[in-house]
């Protein structure tokens, strides 16, 4: 708008720019120094410390190492764990395992052709006292892909070996790549019955598993005592064939040793038989085919393998993504309310201003 | 005044650099001339304009052309400054306006004429006052009157005949 508007205020115009405002030398001066050098200012009391100082990698590795530490405490058993307690089955250890590992059922009486009373087995603590024996069972259902039903077989049987117990019946069924399956008996020793069903849980997808004990106490003692009857009949019978003084005697002494004695052996077997079930549990184990190979968890072999390295890899990205998307969900509130805060400021500001020009 | 100063460069790379020296040169007394009409207070003004000078040289690569002319932002900042200083000034006492210069015996009529100046631009108020001393003492166009106040050049020109008439009328009662 050209001065031209206001001729008729030419005289206070005239008077304004007469009357402006003149900087003093002095501070004109001061300014200029000032300006020379940047307007550097001193530090305000409380302002807070600038991030400008601060290298850009410090932030930045502080969230690695939080990123970090999360992602370790989250990163699952490693695949060569097995490893560190035990080797690699094969399929032909398994097989070297069918047959029962030989119990020492006692020692024989040579002299007196009689076998001592198998040991007592020991159980793991048993509530009520410490004779009490115990019998203990699991079983498990497994689920793997079709291809590999045969191969999760022999590590099934492989198990049962690397826990010192072995195989009482196995059968796998043919498999054509899309089906198939096998059920396995295993006798692993109590003591190592967790380690086994571990092992075996990282065989393929667990979709049933189940665990059992029975009180077998009376069954061991009522062997015991039928054996040490036994025994003491046959100790009375020999010391009756030893004063025998006729044939008729002797004969009839002898043949009722012959019973006591089978007496006897069947009293052992059924005492060892007892022990064994305290000593080993029963593991029922069927293998399934699953049709779906993406819902099965891959049959662990021991070794670390690129594949696992990729699992892992993924895993690792999976639990650092899963951290980012937290510090997100905790900054991104933080973030609204201080930009909520900034343009209330400013607009707080500038309505402060008016009211300001509006006020004098 | 003459000196010869040379400021740091700070300016962005990516965009044409604001030549913060030359702008300085060219609205120093202006940037003041103005502050101090609308504080009435040489002191608050020598304050708010260091001060504004200051945001500026800090903000420089904030300064976008196509938002308006270098003097406009500049003015812009010092309006900032000076209202903040007018409402922390509010806040803890009334506002005082510098007293008259004394005027010399043998310049007695035109220190009259002066003086009656300053008391009716004393009564005006500050939106008055302001656009009267961004058109006459800082020397601003009334485009960049505009752009200071954020309003049109229509409504500037507008506000600005007002406040004079207003200046007249104090200054005739």
């Amino acid at each position: 708008m050209p001065d031209t508007d206001f001729t008729e205020f030419d005289e206070i115009i005239a008077q304004l720019r007469e009357e402006r405002p003149q900087i003093d030398p002095a501070f004109a001066r001061e300014l200029d120094t000032r300006a020379a050098a940047g307007f550097s200012k001193p530090r305000r009391r409380f302002a807070l410390p600038r991030w400008r100082g601060i290298p850009a990698f410090v932030p930045a590795t502080g969230l690695a190492l939080v990123v970090a530490a999360v992602v370790v405490a989250n990163l699952p058993t490693g695949a060569g764990d097995d490893d560190a307690t035990s080797g690699s089955s094969t399929a032909g250890g398994a097989a070297a395992s069918l047959a029962a590992p030989r119990q020492s059922a006692g020692s024989t009486d040579e002299s007196a052709g009689v076998a001592a009373p198998p040991s007592v087995a020991r159980s793991p603590e048993v509530p009520g006292g410490r004779d009490r024996v115990q019998e203990q069972s699991a079983s498990m259902t497994l689920l793997a892909p079709p291809k590999e039903v045969a191969e999760v077989g022999d590590r099934i049987l492989g198990v049962a070996d690397q826990v010192g117990g072995f195989v009482v019946s196995s059968n796998v069924r043919a498999t054509d790549g899309t089906s198939g399956g096998g059920d396995f008996q295993l006798r692993v020793p109590t003591a190592r019955l967790d380690d086994a069903l571990a092992r075996l849980s990282r065989l393929g997808h667990v979709r049933e598993r189940q665990q059992g004990v029975q009180d077998i106490t009376s069954e061991r003692n009522s062997a015991r005592a039928q054996f040490e009857e036994a025994g003491a009949e046959r100790r009375s019978l020999l010391r009756r064939l030893a004063t025998a003084d006729t044939d008729n005697e002797v004969t009839s002494l002898r043949a009722r040793l012959r019973d006591v004695n089978a007496m006897i052996a069947s009293y052992q077997d059924a005492l060892t038989r007892v022990n064994r079930r305290a000593q080993y549990a029963a593991v029922s184990v069927s293998l399934l085919a699953q049709p779906k190979q993406g819902a099965v968890t891959p049959p662990d072999d021991g070794n670390w393998t690129p594949g696992d390295a990729a699992r892992d890899a993924l895993r690792v990205l999976e639990v650092a993504a899963g951290v980012l998307l937290l510090i997100v969900a905790v900054l991104a509130p933080l973030a609204l309310l201080g930009g909520a805060a900034v343009a209330g400021r400013r607009f707080s500001g500038r309505r402060g201003r008016e009211r300001a020009l509006d006020a004098i | 005044m003459t000196s010869t100063l040379t400021l740091p460069l700070t300016a962005s790379r990516s965009r044409p650099a604001l030549d913060f020296e030359a702008l300085y040169r060219s609205a120093r007394d202006d940037i003041f001339a103005y502050v101090a009409t609308l504080l009435r207070d040489r002191a608050s003004a020598e304050d708010v304009t260091a001060a504004a000078f200051e945001r500026a040289y800090r903000r420089q690569k904030a300064y976008e052309p196509s938002r308006g002319s270098e003097r406009a932002w500049l003015f812009g900042i010092a309006r900032h400054a000076a209202l903040d200083e007018i409402r922390r000034r509010s806040r803890h006492a009334t506002l005082t306006a510098d007293p008259p210069d004394r005027a010399s015996p043998d310049v007695a009529g035109a220190a009259v004429d002066r003086a009656a100046l300053h008391a009716a631009l004393a009564t005006l108020a500050v939106r008055d006052r302001e656009v009267i001393a961004l058109r006459y003492h800082a020397g601003l166009t009334t485009a960049e009157v505009a752009d200071v106040l954020g309003t049109t050049p229509t409504n500037a020109g507008t506000l600005l005949h007002r406040a004079m008439t207003k200046l007249r009328e104090a200054m005739n009662a």
